[in-house]
């Protein structure tokens, strides 16, 4: 089923980018831990707010505060525009390219004159896109380790919590990524399948961030992925990382069943 | 045996026909041609064909099995060039034709040869295909299509970018496959080409086949186009007799659809004062003319 050619050749295609990638999110691990575990920030932060107005402290609420806790930026690093944007590029990135472009500019219809199966292409793709996630995972999860360790006072992590947000990341990545393999299912033009994935999803986190300052809009945080992703609550136990998965994992298998159906009965190209 | 049996192929794009009740076969050890002008439906027969479209009406066997049954193992024993061939841009030539390789079970026995044959360079193959001419990324889709040593080639307008030299050894590659009991399918809109190198041939016009022949009928049949321009002007047709229709009359030139023998043409051509006279080699459309005027 699965295609190790394929795999090898998508693995050269990006490997510039991946080890871009690596070095930025686990380095940014790195930095945000070891500056922050060598400082107090938390004392630094909760002088800063006081200097706030009040209705700005309250707009800030206590969980910005928490967050300079070292759990909390541990959490954070997992969150950070940063980090989401380069695990939701892998996400939107590989099937953009490999199915919408490739429709595009003909490789694919190359590739399926050979004795190979449609789904064999497309099962690649995904089994790549999670190694690729998951070797930014690695990355992400030996930068907390190493930027704790810089210090040389010894500081303990929950590393469980930890371990459970970064596959929690990935789990929303894979979300994203099967709503790509969707919409490339409809589309015959790379661009327009990242564009219109990358919209998507800025559409869920804005819509996420909206819910959680905007009271009257609450009730609506269940129709975003991102509402099944929220690191610091999940590093103080006030989130179920069960649920997240489940809702997430489920999600993202009906809409991958969907996408690899679609894509196995299309015209290629059409 | 059979290589290709179609039948009754049909096939919509949302409300647009591409192809409707397309039949033919193909027998083992022919080259066949597949006739038509741009839009016509060539392509969409042969990514029909290939499995890359889908049709809801119509049923294709490959070597007397049908497509639907065993689509990958079909695959394995047909060569493929399409239309519009794009190798991936970041491969050199060999790198692309070695991935390609990969998904085959038969080895690439010919690519050498092929190579050679084809004149592709130690350089031409060492580069990136997006440094590549069109021609000579033509000429690696070709190697791609044959080097496995396929029982049927479908070929999709191949000689379009390649130079007159390289089409010759081309349709010398061509006749060497057909010799060894291979079988090619190919399209083309050149019908000089086909006439060339084909046994029999479809025309496909406006997605439906409008004749089937074989060359020796087609060349009998066809019509040409001739034009003469009289020495004297005249409202009146001098070349009146069976077997030349007149298409257009401007001043003292004539132009005329030539259906019937040549010799006797000739002899009444010396009867008249020409100034001039035009007789190229006909095309697509004096075909279709011809054909149409026969169905109307």
């Amino acid at each position: 089923m699965i295609k190790t050619q394929y795999i090898t050749k998508t693995f050269r295609d990006h490997f510039a980018f991946l080890i871009f990638a690596i070095l930025l999110c686990g380095g940014f691990q790195i930095l945000i831990l070891s500056i922050f575990s060598t400082s107090d920030f938390l004392k630094l932060m909760e002088l800063f707010m006081k200097q706030m107005p009040p209705q700005m402290q309250y707009f800030m609420g206590e969980e910005f505060i928490g967050q300079f806790t070292i759990n909390g930026i541990a959490a954070f690093g997992y969150n950070h525009p940063i980090v989401l944007i380069f695990f939701s590029m892998i996400a939107i990135t590989l099937p953009a390219r490999h199915i919408g472009g490739e429709i595009e500019n003909g490789s694919l219809e190359l590739m399926l004159s050979l004795p190979v199966k449609r789904q064999a292409i497309i099962f690649s793709i995904w089994i790549f896109t999670i190694f690729a996630m998951l070797l930014l995972l690695f990355a992400c999860w030996l930068g907390t380790y190493w930027g704790l360790h810089l210090n040389p006072e010894s500081i303990t992590l929950p590393f469980t919590n930890i371990f459970k947000i970064g596959l929690n990341l990935v789990v929303l990545m894979l979300t994203i990524n099967a709503y790509t393999f969707l919409i490339a299912a409809y589309s015959r033009e790379g661009s327009k399948v990242a564009l219109r994935a990358a919209g998507l999803t800025l559409f869920f986190y804005f819509l996420g961030y909206a819910t959680k300052i905007w009271l009257a809009i609450q009730s609506l945080k269940h129709f975003t992925i991102f509402t099944y992703f929220q690191p610091q609550m999940l590093m103080t136990g006030q989130a179920s990382f069960v649920k997240n998965i489940l809702v997430l994992f489920s999600l993202t298998l009906v809409l991958l069943a969907i996408a690899f159906r679609r894509i196995n009965q299309r015209d290629i190209p059409g | 045996m059979t290589v290709l049996e179609v039948s009754n192929l049909t096939k919509y794009y949302g409300k647009i026909l591409g192809v409707k009740d397309v039949s033919f076969s193909v027998e083992e050890g022919e080259i066949f041609g597949f006739l038509g002008s741009n839009g016509a439906g060539k392509t969409t027969t042969i990514r029909l064909l290939m499995n890359l479209l889908r049709s809801k009406k119509g049923g294709i066997s490959f070597f007397e099995t049908p497509l639907q049954k065993k689509p990958v193992k079909l695959r394995e024993r047909i060569g493929y060039l399409p239309g519009d061939f794009d190798p991936y841009r970041e491969m050199t030539g060999i790198n692309f034709l070695k991935y390609m390789a990969k998904y085959r079970i038969r080895s690439p026995i010919l690519r050498e040869n092929l190579i050679n044959k084809l004149k592709l360079s130690a350089q031409d193959i060492s580069q990136k295909t997006k440094y590549l001419s069109h021609g000579t990324r033509q000429k690696l889709g070709i190697v791609l299509a044959f080097e496995h040593d396929p029982d049927l080639v479908i070929l999709d307008e191949p000689t379009i970018g390649l130079d007159p030299l390289i089409q010759e050894s081309f349709y010398k590659i061509i006749w060497d496959f057909q010799k060894r009991g291979k079988t090619i399918f190919l399209s083309s809109h050149i019908l000089p080409e086909v006439e060339k190198v084909c046994h029999r041939v479809a025309i496909i016009r406006k997605g439906e086949i409008v004749a089937l022949e074989s060359i020796e009928n087609l060349r009998e049949k066809r019509p040409r186009r001739m034009t003469i321009e009289f020495k004297k002007e005249t409202k009146e047709n001098p070349l009146d007799f069976t077997g030349v229709k007149l298409l257009n009359q401007t001043d003292s030139r004539f132009e005329y659809l030539v259906e019937g023998d040549i010799p006797t043409l000739l002899n009444e051509l010396r009867k008249l004062s020409i100034n001039d006279i035009i007789f190229p080699e006909p095309d697509l459309e004096d075909i279709f003319l011809d054909y149409y005027s026969d169905k109307n």
